[in-house]
């Protein structure tokens, strides 16, 4: 019997951690349920698809900086400048459209900024070899200081209308409405999805992350995989940058402020091991849906603002615990429990 | 196996997707129809979003909102995000609006950031005032707040009438906040009216005490001749008085503080610190949530239908001044 | 052509004078190899005789300073691992170096998959795969994410993706370190389908046995010289001892035990659901018990459990006739156990910390007065153990990263002794030493033994559990399949439990 069950525990376990988008998909439907469930007074305003827009909007910055962290992460890697490249992005493509520059060409240009970290970012780690963590710690504070210097604090404003139409309007077609960012976000994740799983030079994350070493041997140029993953990065965090001054209609230097950590929570609890070789994109996307599905719950829920980060953080200890449990290690606590 | 349960996985994917993509909502709305207080009383919620949600100054306006709800039966809640990204803010009010605020109270991270939302919110039939800082390009209805710039102005006279119209002064900050920075602008100009006093430098205090206290102190180091500080945000005034004492200068280098925190209090007590600006900020938030409450029963009859005529009743700007706590009137102030 | 360049003709691999120094030492000295088409050339050496640096420069890692590689008579010098990939040179190193999370095609064909515009083309690269696979007889699926397969699956993946480079020449560095008697056995038979295919093998180990069982020819090499090149069936495991450590090795193992003392430690009725159950046995002071049995048998988790590593589901502890509550290993060491663990790099070793800190790791009150570390006792006490177990290292405060295999062991088992244990268990105590350093491991345990310890091994290697026990317990699946003593025991009298046939 008891061996029996051990196969059983054993078994639930090994599907867990083979399974992680089915698992959080599942977590996001029972925290919805729960959310729904805890909803005093009878109106439900959690489910509703209002709700479900407001969510989607709301983590489609996120998401696409969450694309490009799960390739470093993948990778071995770690990227902290990507909420102070945010709000670069934003600032060089709205300062151009200011001076007159066409939109298209703003964007572009803001984009390349991003690109512009994102080298910086390979080349110190992959050229000079300082660890990623110290290095995109440094480019972190130096881009946001940047920002702060660029435009003295004062948020830039006057945008041509044209911007904040095209990167936010709902598009009607009939009675189907999508924000723009909403459906840049998912176009984003599952391009980016599909092209991991299949695309070849994309895949070679999953080696030089799995064994630098002997990816080396193999015949990967390790530092431009890496690079990529940085320059890819910065792109798209300069993307959600331009997504996110065009919902304020305004770029501000303390924008994308903390988003690095939500966002590499998001890839950790989406399956992502921060040692590298493992990690899916529409995991840490689900991550992401996680982290912003219970923190709408929460505000609707009227939970203690003070409460917030206790909860977050202890979703996250939870999601990498999950990983690490195994049956010794709940024997020894149902042991010490009866101690 | 695993083949099996990604088909699924993407089943459901689209599922979601399609139903997220179609029907209307429970709760649209068509603009121009009148809030009716339908819903019960105790679920009339109205939202005020604060920002740097975790600072000590925000005790006093969290008690006006839960006061005013008390007193007028309503729901109120306080809420914010922790830093002072203006996105965030934007993420709460967007929430808030899609579950059915009967009013909303904003203090903007940034004048501008928060304009299309407030915007969104009006359209739908949600009143919206803001507070302690204004979004002047929105359409909220009505600004309640100190004036960062007078306040500013305020501060500066006073600095410098303790350091006798003549001297070196410093300012501490958080440098980015854009209320700070109006606040700094007033100290600015104030200043500028005396020939005889030079900004020298101007601190990040990084709203917290310990780090103002390190900041005013390198701050005397490279100004040995430093008169006084004139500090606008709450954590820089105890950090200043901390490094003042220190230097063994208490009550020779003077310091204007900001509001009105028990430390901040007590110093004054102390005599380290001359004066602290407090604003107003409890009856900000018992006098929106009071202003809200009233235009949603359409009980400021200034005409009959406000919102057929399009102006609503409310006032555009209510300043609630600013208040100078002394060591005369200090002892009032403790919460 | 003469017979010189007839014989140059066959040869797949012809190495002349090859020489590689390093700061410090000379690696490779003037070294002279050759290989023919479909041999298996086994290279053998002590640790530091210079297998894995010439492994590594036939490889494109390291560059040679002088000399001539010759690849079917074309002379090549590899600069970069490709290189020497592309010329015909394959390598399986010990570590392995398959990505976990892709699957067994992938790591296969790494970088050389199939693709239509970028994108993998799946069912061909399976397909590929699965050929590959199958036309060596191993059932694997290539679709199988290799995170999820055994060691020795592992291991046969990686051969694998050395192969599909076919290459002339597949060089392994110790393949069997880390697998099981029947594992070994098919990679073997692997072995040989390859060299009867014209595939030639340079099999790297220290395993004596397995050169005996495998190889045609073998070459010893000691301090980056060739002592000698001899085909396998023309000298004996005596003869090759002596080229490889350069004297003659009186005794592989020590006299054994002659009599008993008296009852140190009994097990009754020992288990750990779901691995093992009903292990009852009795340890007698100064004698050296043995465990064997096939890995997977559970002889790791049984001394685990009785180290409180592992907790019991059932059964009792008893020393010196006292039943000893045993939940973690602190109380297994304040009752007088030591254990020394398989894997010592990762659970016996601080590899960061010097000599001296590993040293006086396990007893550190013995050098602390209230609470404070005496600098001196502990420096004055690791001089001692040092010169008394004869580790070798340039000084005290060598990082024990940088020891060789022997002489870490030699630190485990010193520093246990600080402890003053009164029962010992030893799993895999030789594990990754060479010839020499084994032998004066043996010598240490049973020196040990006849001053009263009591001691148990659990070995993997027939001829050391064989050579070195007094009694021999044999696990099958978690049970005791039989005991043997010192007089009934053989080969093949300890497989046949092992496998789970009668005694």
């Amino acid at each position: 019997m008891r061996r029996d069950m051990n196969r059983l525990t054993d078994g639930i376990g090994a599907f867990l951690k083979g399974h992680r988008e089915v698992v959080i998909l599942l977590v996001v439907m029972l925290v919805c349920a729960g959310f729904y469930i805890l909803q005093r007074g009878g109106r439900n305003q959690f489910m509703t698809v209002d709700n479900w827009r407001v969510i989607a909007v709301n983590i489609s910055t996120d998401a696409l900086m969450v694309v490009g962290m799960t390739l470093v992460i993948i990778a071995g890697g770690f990227d902290l400048s990507v909420g102070s490249t945010l709000a670069l992005g934003g600032i060089v493509t709205c300062k151009l459209m200011v001076i007159g520059v066409p939109i298209p060409i703003a964007i572009a240009v803001g984009l390349l900024s991003g690109a512009l970290v994102g080298i910086v970012n390979g080349f110190i780690i992959t050229k000079i070899g300082v660890n990623p963590l110290i290095t995109t710690l440094g480019t972190m504070i130096i881009v946001r200081g940047v920002c702060l210097v660029a435009i003295q604090a004062n948020p830039v404003t006057g945008l041509p209308s044209a911007f904040a139409k095209i990167a936010d309007t709902m598009r009607l077609t009939s009675t189907f409405t999508v924000a723009y960012p909403v459906l840049i976000m998912l176009v984003t994740v599952v391009v980016a999805d599909l092209m991991l799983r299949h695309f070849k030079f994309l895949r070679q994350v999953y080696y030089v992350g799995g064994n630098e070493e002997a990816a080396r041997f193999s015949g990967i140029n390790v530092d431009r995989v890496r690079s990529f993953t940085y320059i890819v990065t910065g792109v798209l965090a300069a993307a959600a940058g331009v997504v996110n001054s065009s919902r304020l209609i305004s770029a501000s230097a303390n924008a994308g402020e903390r988003a690095e950590l939500r966002v590499i929570s998001a890839a950790v609890i989406g399956g992502a091991s921060l040692s590298g070789g493992a990690g899916t994109i529409l995991g840490a996307f689900l991550g992401l849906l996680l982290v912003g599905v219970i923190e709408n719950g929460m505000e609707i829920l009227g939970v203690n603002i003070y409460m917030k980060n206790i909860i977050l953080g202890s979703i996250l200890i939870l999601a990498v615990t999950i990983d690490r449990i195994n049956r010794d290690m709940i024997k020894r606590f149902l042991y010490w429990l009866k101690k | 196996m695993s083949k099996a349960l990604n088909i699924i996985l993407a089943i459901a994917t689209v599922v979601f997707a399609v139903l997220y993509l179609t029907a209307r909502s429970a709760t649209h709305k068509e603009p121009s129809a009148p809030v009716q207080p339908v819903t019960p009383a105790a679920e009339e919620e109205y939202v005020f979003i604060a920002v740097s949600v975790g600072n000590a100054y925000w005790i006093d306006a969290r008690d006006g909102v839960e006061d005013a709800a008390k007193a007028l039966g309503v729901k109120g809640t306080f809420t914010g995000p922790q830093g002072s990204d203006v996105k965030q803010q934007v993420d709460i009010m967007e929430t808030a609006i899609t579950r059915g605020a009967k009013g909303i109270i904003v203090v903007p991270a940034e004048p501008e950031g928060v304009v299309p939302s407030i915007n969104r919110a009006i359209d739908a039939g949600i009143p919206v005032i803001t507070v302690d800082t204004d979004s002047p390009n929105s359409k909220r209805y009505t600004f309640i707040g100190t004036g960062n710039y007078a306040a500013g102005l305020i501060g500066g006279d006073l600095l410098a009438q303790e350091i006798s119209g003549r001297g070196e002064v410093a300012l501490l900050m958080i440098p980015g906040q854009w209320n700070l920075e109006e606040r700094k602008r007033g100290y600015r100009d104030a200043v500028a009216k005396y020939p005889d006093i030079k900004i020298v430098a101007v601190g990040n205090d990084r709203a917290e005490e310990g780090q103002a206290a390190a900041e005013a102190k390198s701050i005397l180091q490279a100004h040995p001749n430093l008169a006084g500080f004139g500090c606008v945000d709450a954590a820089g005034g105890a950090g200043a008085a901390v490094a003042v004492g220190d230097a063994g200068k208490g009550g020779t280098v003077k310091i204007i503080a900001m509001d009105r925190n028990d430390a901040t209090l007590d110093l004054i007590k102390k005599g380290l610190i001359q004066a602290s600006l407090a604003q107003r900020s409890y009856t900000m938030a018992y006098l929106a949530m009071q202003m809200l409450y009233d235009l949603n029963r359409d009980r400021i009859k200034m005409v009959a239908d406000w919102r057929g005529a399009k102006t609503c009743p409310l006032p555009t700007l209510v300043d609630t001044g600013t208040v100078v706590i002394t060591p005369e009137n200090v002892n009032y102030f403790y919460h | 052509m003469s017979s010189h360049d007839r014989v140059r003709a066959r040869e797949v691999l012809h190495i002349e004078h090859l020489s590689k120094a390093f700061p410090g030492v000379q690696a490779l000295d003037d070294v002279c190899l050759s290989v023919r088409k479909g041999e298996i050339h086994a290279l053998i050496g002590e640790n530091g005789a210079g297998k894995s640096t010439l492994m590594k420069t036939l490889a494109g890692i390291h560059q040679k300073d002088r000399g001539l590689i010759l690849l079917d008579g074309m002379p090549i010098d590899p600069r970069t691992p490709a290189e020497a990939q592309a010329f015909g040179i394959s390598t399986v190193h010990q570590e392995l170096s398959l990505a976990p999370n892709l699957t067994v095609a992938e790591n296969i064909f790494v970088r050389r998959e199939p693709t239509a515009i970028g994108f993998i083309r799946w069912h061909e690269l399976h397909r590929r795969a699965g050929e590959f696979l199958h036309s060596f007889n191993v059932r694997i699926s290539p679709a199988a994410q290799v995170g999820t397969l055994s060691i020795a699956m592992q291991q046969i993946v990686e051969i694998a993706r050395a192969l599909s480079f076919e290459p002339k020449v597949l060089i392994l560095d110790e393949p069997t370190s880390t697998l099981a008697e029947d594992e070994v056995g098919q990679l073997f038979k692997i072995l040989r389908d390859l060299s009867a295919k014209g595939i030639s093998i340079i099999y790297i180990t220290h395993k004596l046995k397995e050169v005996f069982e495998l190889a045609h020819t073998v070459t010893v090499l000691r301090d980056g010289k060739v002592v000698g090149t001899k085909a396998v069936g023309s000298i004996t495991m005596d003869e090759v001892v002596r080229m490889m450590v350069g004297r003659e090795l009186k005794q592989m193992y020590p006299e054994k035990g002659a009599r008993k003392g008296r009852e140190l430690l009994h097990i009754e009725r020992l288990r750990l659901d779901g691995v093992f159950e009903d292990i009852s046995f009795t340890l007698y002071e100064g004698e050296i018990l043995g465990m064997a049995g096939l890995v997977g048998a559970g002889r790791s988790q049984v001394s685990q459990t009785i180290f409180g590593y592992l907790r019991k589901d059932g059964g009792r502890v008893l020393l010196d006739g006292k039943e000893v509550p045993i939940d973690s290993p602190g109380d297994a060491v304040r009752a007088g156990l030591a254990y020394l663990p398989e894997d010592r790099k990762r659970a016996g070793m601080f590899l960061k910390m010097t000599v001296t800190d590993n040293l006086v790791s396990a007893n550190l009150n013995d050098y602390s007065r209230v609470g404070f570390l005496s600098g001196r006792a502990v420096t004055t006490a690791a001089r001692k153990i040092v010169e008394q177990f004869r580790i070798r290292t340039p000084s005290l405060r060598q990082r024990v990263s940088f020891l060789s295999g022997g002489n870490q062991q030699k630190l485990l088992i010193a520093r246990w002794l600080g402890v003053k244990p009164r029962v010992l268990i030893a799993d895999e105590p030789t594990r990754g030493i060479d010839v020499g350093a084994k032998a004066e491991i043996h010598a240490l345990l049973r020196q040990l033994c006849n001053e009263g310890i009591g001691i148990i091994v659990i070995s993997s290697e027939l001829p050391e559990i064989l050579g070195m026990c007094d009694r021999i317990l044999v696990l099958h699946e978690g049970r005791i399949a039989g005991e043997l003593s010192s007089e009934n025991a053989s080969e093949e009298a300890v497989m046949r439990l092992a496998t789970g046939h009668a005694a």
